[in-house]
């Protein structure tokens, strides 16, 4: 196959410029679009998609698959769409197109499944979840869900949330659905904020009223329609509990993760069920090789520690438009466990590249996270400081407790004169390079 | 007493939405003028006869599709309210259910509240875009931002004209208007984003001109404005997508 051979070339010369993630394969597309039709894959492939989480769940079943002695090929470390696909499995591919590789481990955009997947069929496809995610760039929740429908090949076997009703519905006519979900021991839903939105409120397959008797996180926890009578499917496995800084998985197995916290939850479930149901490895072996887990990939560097004046910082890397991130993230800086405590909010910009300022998803967020009494400061953050500011007030947040800085230079001022106790800053990758760009100006 | 009628914020609650009834409501309590909010969703149907404005959101556009099939139980009701001249603002995707049908992606036509002569066509694409208008509302320029996958055709009075739309996928004017019943695509929270048309509203509504506001939530939310409207018109002139 000529175009393995391009695709190599291309991805090797691409990459001393930082450009072979994903332009080695559109540049091989554009010659041969369904180039990957051609292509054998390993026997066993295992995509991963949905809302969030997925790429840190791509890299724990590749690290589980490569701990259980599997050579892996992967894009995890690049382009989720149909062109970092590519470049991944040509570029271990030989001539014939056979990917020399035990075992794929592919994350996949959930809007571009149906492209990818149109052309080649995965064993296994994780579906993590849906959330409202980049609302601007995706739609909602059930217009992706639809596009997502038409990128799960009816050969593919697939591992669902079976907490997540908008994804699971998607499990309909399917046989031999494998099914993973955290339980209520782990981790519940505290009642002491109120929720901007629920869109667990209506079935997804026929709108009835839904109830629930337990939630984990947002829409997701036992839910059944009380119209259609749609409910949270058993998972096969499960997080059942939380010992310490371990999680009990099946109620047996324990894995300790790199955070404990709802998603880890969840991607911890998720890779379990590819070890056991997919790649044929036991329960207690699949928990061995998930155990301590550090996840390496540059993407997933979600928390860093920074210097400013003599403040220690905190950072937590977070997705604007997404309001699950941002929740979570607000739920555990201003945890009471921290004592008192500070937090940075940085709302410059949402797209690089186009005309996207919608901040109607601030009205998504739990900004009543703030009105804690051990949260002593918000410094609120760019360009959009004043939106997070009146989102803020409005949920209640006493105004002596607010800073806005349209100025990251002055937030950079205030984070060294204002803030009291230990400080945490989120904001989004967009963002985050201004913030460590002025901490390296700082300490230099 | 203003009593805002709020339809079906649990199910149409997508882009902050229900913002607009209670940043309605909080402007016009810190007026100094009571308000009442009046929540009506599927199996919970208070009269709404005594409401002075009816707020209606965007929601998915098969939730839409439940949620007028529960409205067309007070359809006559609503008609009598619009032709009387009561307020209603519907947003994002409830401005299709103000016309005389919508029709979904199988091809089926949903007979919708006929207030406004006029059809909506759901399809499979999605489409985005900024926006600066104008309207009679407020001689300042409105905001917003349109997240679709529909297309409206009506011959009634538009709500707006266009004055930049970053994507190009509405032409001159956009929305519709009757008497004081307003339809627009614009979604989310519009009166938070666009302070005086929230006062504009308000006024009308509490049947006075209303003291300028200046509290320091309504400086932020002015600012804001004012943020974001530097930003369309320099990519407006700058004939940026």
């Amino acid at each position: 196959m000529l175009s393995v051979f391009l695709c190599k070339a291309a991805k090797k010369g691409l990459s001393l410029i930082g450009r072979g993630s994903s332009l080695p394969g559109a540049i091989t597309l554009k010659l041969s679009p369904n180039v990957l039709t051609k292509v054998t894959l390993p026997e066993k492939t295992i995509a991963v998609t949905g809302s969030n989480g997925k790429t840190s769940t791509t890299e724990l079943v590749r690290r589980l698959a490569e701990g259980a002695g599997f050579s892996v090929v992967s894009n995890s470390e690049g382009s989720n769409q149909i062109e970092g696909i590519t470049t991944a499995l040509l570029s271990a591919a030989d001539g014939s197109g056979r990917v020399k590789a035990d075992v794929a481990v592919l994350e996949s955009d959930e809007r571009f499944c149906q492209y990818t997947f149109s052309q080649i069929t995965p064993g296994a496809i994780i579906v993590g979840n849906l959330y409202r995610d980049q609302m601007t760039r995706n739609g909602h929740s059930e217009f992706v869900r639809k596009e997502l429908k038409k990128g799960l090949p009816a050969g593919s076997r697939l591992i669902m949330n079976a907490d997540e009703p908008v994804s699971a519905s998607l499990a309909e006519g399917r046989d031999n659905v494998i099914w993973f979900g955290v339980e209520q021991w782990a981790f519940r839903e505290s009642d002491d904020i109120e929720h901007a939105y629920d869109d667990g409120a209506f079935c997804p397959k026929c709108h009835g009223r839904m109830n629930y008797r337990y939630r984990v996180q947002s829409h997701l926890g036992a839910y059944k329609c009380t119209k259609c009578g749609y409910e949270r499917p058993t998972p096969h496995h499960a997080v059942t509990g939380i010992d310490g800084d371990h999680f009990i998985v099946d109620g047996n197995y324990r894995v300790k993760p790199e955070a404990v916290n709802v998603m880890y939850a969840y991607n911890i479930a998720a890779a379990f069920c590819a070890g056991v149901e997919i790649l044929g490895l036991t329960p207690e072996k699949t928990a061995e090789l998930l155990n301590d887990i550090q996840l390496q990939n540059e993407k997933l560097k979600r928390i860093k520690d920074y210097k400013v004046g003599d403040k220690d910082i905190t950072f937590m890397l977070c997705k604007h438009e997404n309001s699950i991130a941002y929740n979570a993230t607000f739920s555990s800086v201003t945890n009471e466990d921290h004592g008192d405590v500070s937090v940075v909010v940085i709302v410059d910009q949402l797209s690089r590249k186009y005309v996207a300022d919608d901040m109607s998803w601030l009205w998504d967020l739990d900004f009543a996270y703030f009105r804690r009494p051990n949260v002593k400061k918000v410094i609120f953050a760019g360009g959009f400081a004043d939106d997070l500011a009146s989102r803020a007030l409005f949920c209640g947040v006493d105004n002596d407790k607010i800073i806005t800085d349209s100025n990251l230079e002055d937030m950079m001022q205030d984070i060294k004169d204002s803030t009291e106790g230990k400080v945490f800053v989120t904001t989004c990758f967009t963002d985050a390079p201004k913030f460590d760009a002025l901490c390296r100006k700082e300490n230099a | 007493m203003v009593r805002i009628g709020w339809l079906y914020g649990d199910l149409l609650s997508m882009y902050g939405n229900y913002a607009n009834a209670s940043v309605l409501a909080k402007r016009l309590e810190e007026s100094g003028c009571d308000s009442e909010v009046i929540e009506f969703t599927v199996g919970k149907h208070p009269d709404l006869s005594g409401c002075d404005i009816l707020i209606c959101g965007c929601g998915t556009e098969l939730g839409t599709l439940a949620v007028l099939d529960d409205l067309m139980s007070i359809k006559d009701q609503l008609r009598e309210m619009a032709d009387a001249g009561k307020y209603m603002l519907f947003t994002g995707t409830s401005y299709g259910m103000l016309l005389d049908s919508i029709t979904d992606l199988d091809g089926n036509a949903h007979e919708g509240l006929g207030i406004v002569s006029g059809t909506c066509v759901y399809d499979e694409k999605r489409r985005y875009s900024e926006f600066i208008m104008n309207c009679g509302l407020t001689s300042a320029k409105v905001l917003g931002c349109i997240n679709t996958s529909s297309t409206y055709k009506t011959d009634a009075t538009p709500m707006f004209s266009v004055s930049y739309d970053s994507a190009g996928i509405i032409g001159e004017s956009e929305g519709v208007q009757y008497n004081n019943v307003i339809g627009t695509e614009l979604e989310g929270p519009i009166l938070w984003r666009n302070p005086d048309l929230l006062d504009s509203l308000a006024s009308r509504l509490a049947g006075r001109k209303l003291e300028r506001n200046t509290s320091a939530w309504r400086m932020h939310v002015d600012k804001g404005y004012e943020h974001l409207l530097a930003i369309l018109e320099d990519a407006k002139a700058h004939g940026r997508k």
